[in-house]
């Protein structure tokens, strides 16, 4: 089985947009799947408050020049791509991030502080999941 | 930051605990350092999946994306964790401990593997 999470792609154009990266589970148990071991890099957990400021302003968009995975752990907070298209992840959600895909993230339209979750991994664009 | 660690005493047992994971930075945005990562997984697991007790393999980091699970440790106590809940697994040796999926909808779990404790202090 695969499970899918929203991801940052990039066009053709090499524009940032909305895709889906596909995560390989193998079924252990009728009750239990897992991914294989996957290499890491490093984790970390930022405590977010919302509203603006946001540095760099509200059109700024940048690149993490790393594979990564972010998800909501509280709160919500929302991405916009080249596209245009603004996605936005509540708790418990995810977003796998291309190194080099621009974006602006914020948090100013949670009610509550937002805690982040991200976990980066080796390389400067994309990740390859082992089966 | 707060997180809810199992831990083993000199006797073996699990228990629960509080550890901190220092968070600095500017008003508006505080983070932890970085930790380093030795794999990562994660698990996908029905209501009614049980693993019984049991070490961790490894130090771990969990994440709870989906689903509620029910973590029991040797001294009896059980916890529950749910969307949004973190908790880290230093029972290395020991009697282990008991994880249950309850509720009605699948439990999804990240978990990060790591070498050290890094800058977590009790």
């Amino acid at each position: 089985m695969k499970m899918k999470m929203k991801a940052f792609g990039l066009d053709e154009n090499e524009r940032s947009a909305w895709t889906t990266v596909e995560i390989p589970f193998r079924e252990v148990s009728p009750l239990h799947a897992e991914t294989a071991a996957q290499p890491g890099g490093y984790w970390g957990i930022s405590l977010n408050q919302p509203g603006e400021p946001i540095g760099g302003g509200t059109e700024e968009m940048h690149l993490t020049n790393c594979p990564r995975m972010v998800w909501s752990m509280q709160g919500h907070f929302e991405n916009r791509l080249e596209s245009g298209e603004v996605r936005r992840q509540a708790m418990g959600e995810g977003t796998a991030v291309r190194g080099r895909a621009l974006h602006h993230s914020t948090f100013a339209f949670s009610r509550e502080p937002v805690i982040t979750l991200s976990l980066t991994f080796p390389g400067t664009d994309t990740y390859e999941f082992k089966v | 930051m707060k997180f809810t660690s199992v831990d083993v005493d000199a006797h073996g047992h699990s228990y629960f605990k509080e550890i901190d994971l220092p968070q600095t930075g500017v008003p508006h945005r505080i983070s932890s350092k970085s930790q380093d990562v030795l794999y990562w997984k994660m698990t996908l697991s029905q209501p009614g999946y049980v693993v019984d007790f049991t070490p961790t393999p490894d130090l771990r980091v969990l994440a709870v994306f989906s689903g509620q699970m029910n973590v029991t440790v040797s001294n009896g106590e059980t916890r529950h964790f749910a969307r949004g809940d973190m908790l880290t697994l230093w029972d290395t040796s020991g009697q282990g401990h008991r994880i249950e999926i309850v509720g009605l909808e699948p439990c999804h779990v990240l978990h990060m593997a790591i070498a050290d404790k890094g800058t977590f202090s009790a």
